[in-house]
């Protein structure tokens, strides 16, 4: 089995990642990015040695990219999406949840289409940008993004979901 | 002088009106008061808080997280702790759990989530009419389900994320918690789909924090409120009763949720 993954966002300024920065700044500020970026991050588990018809695929579904309105990534593990900043430090955090049926629901779209798809897991990437020379930008991301109280972070909620890094 | 209960209206509420309504059709004086109101919301000493429905700042980053942490919040869990009654429906019940006040076995962490909706072969938004049953520890603790006794009671659910989940390590102590379950239309437990509309843990509509004046609910008693609510096809007494009375202007099986309050609050004067 191959996984591939593939990093969505918006052409234009995404309102969601303009929220939780503004909120961050507000609640959290010693953890806070200069810069919050926001993608739909769906890993595709293929059948082995069909990792090229990814981009077939996703051509078929507008649902996971319309190329009117989104760029799109296709990545190897930890390879980050291109175009960010290269004046900033960027760390990675990718919030998946545990179970949820968009995921399920895809992997059975998916292959009753005939695509070689064994399992879709869908999440978000969150991209921090930091100043540069700040330390521990892996630290501190997931540090913002882990929400134990409603004091600490703000990503996850850890209960229903995961938070790991992607660097 | 009737009591006073703060209704706070997030930019994305729509709810509010309706919740208030409610409130005053119980002998509560029922206030809306805005978010970043703060002063005029702490200054007029309400007796208790509705969290209404609605999509909180259009459910960015996860429903009710970012909600939760504005400054009005901070009244909101400080009156929560001294033991004033708190109501969270559907989106403010996404607030109330990213608050920490609910379940709130310690204020302020986040001890269980409401996620997104599992149901087989469904994703997204679900909007249908569902059965509660209120057990016998909710109805004695929690004002909100003091009214409610073991009736099944029909009420409408409208949400994309509204199933409870708790750590493994919690769920035995989440169940003296979960007060407000789903059941079927002759009121056994729910297990699964389409009596258990979301999967939630616990089969829980409605969690309530271990001292019983906070409440979590996902389900909109405010939109049950008259008999003409009801739609005629529902299976169960309030279906029949709606069948024979037409669009009599009733109280729905919704209004017993607010009556508790008022019961409440008339003990506590």
């Amino acid at each position: 089995m191959t996984n591939v993954f593939l990093a969505v966002r918006l052409k234009s300024p995404d309102p969601e990642a303009a929220t939780a920065l503004c909120t961050l700044q507000r609640v959290l500020p010693t953890c806070a990015p200069e810069e919050l970026w926001r993608y739909d991050f769906w890993e595709f588990s293929m059948k082995s040695g069909n990792s090229g018809c990814v981009e077939e695929m996703i051509g078929h579904f507008t649902d996971i990219v319309n190329p009117n309105k989104h760029f799109r990534f296709i990545l190897s593990k930890g390879q980050h999406p291109s175009g960010e900043s290269q004046s900033l430090s960027w760390a990675g955090v990718l919030v998946r949840d545990h179970r949820d049926s968009r995921s399920d629901n895809w992997s059975v779209v998916l292959a009753r289409r005939g695509f070689p798809v064994e399992k879709v897991r869908w999440g978000v990437l969150w991209r921090f940008g930091f100043a540069e020379g700040t330390q521990d930008p892996v630290g501190l991301a997931m540090k913002a993004a882990l929400s134990e109280t409603r004091e600490l972070g703000l990503l996850a909620n850890p209960v229903s979901q995961e938070a790991l890094p992607w660097n | 002088m009737k009591p006073l209960v703060a209704v706070v209206r997030f930019p994305g509420s729509n709810c509010e009106q309706e919740t208030a309504l409610a409130l005053e059709s119980c002998g509560i004086r029922g206030r809306v008061y805005n978010w970043n109101d703060v002063g005029s919301a702490a200054g007029q000493g309400c007796s208790g808080w509705v969290l209404p429905g609605g999509f909180s700042f259009q459910d960015r980053v996860r429903a009710g997280a970012v909600a939760a942490r504005e400054r009005i919040m901070d009244i909101v869990f400080g009156d929560a702790l001294k033991g004033k009654p708190v109501l969270g429906i559907c989106n403010g019940a996404q607030i109330l759990v990213e608050s920490g006040l609910v379940p709130g076995w310690t204020p302020g962490c986040i001890e269980a989530s409401l996620a997104g909706n599992l149901a087989p072969g469904r994703t997204g938004y679900l909007s249908r009419w569902v059965f509660l049953r209120a057990d016998s520890s909710g109805v004695e603790r929690c004002p909100w389900l003091s009214c409610l006794g073991g009736e099944t009671v029909p009420v409408p659910i409208a949400h994309a994320e509204g199933r409870f989940v708790f750590r493994d390590s919690d769920l035995d102590r989440a169940e003296s918690l979960a007060v407000l379950k789903y059941v079927s239309p002759d009121g056994t437990p729910a297990d699964c789909w389409p009596d258990n509309p979301n999967g939630s843990a616990l089969a829980a509509a409605g969690v309530m924090n271990p001292r019983g004046n906070v409440l979590a609910m996902m389900p909109h008693p405010e939109r049950a409120l008259n008999l003409f609510h009801v739609p005629p096809n529902l299976p169960g007494p309030w279906g029949h009763l709606r069948r024979k009375l037409g669009t009599d202007p009733g109280p729905g099986p919704g209004a017993a949720f607010f009556k508790g309050l008022a019961r409440y609050l008339e003990v506590q004067r």
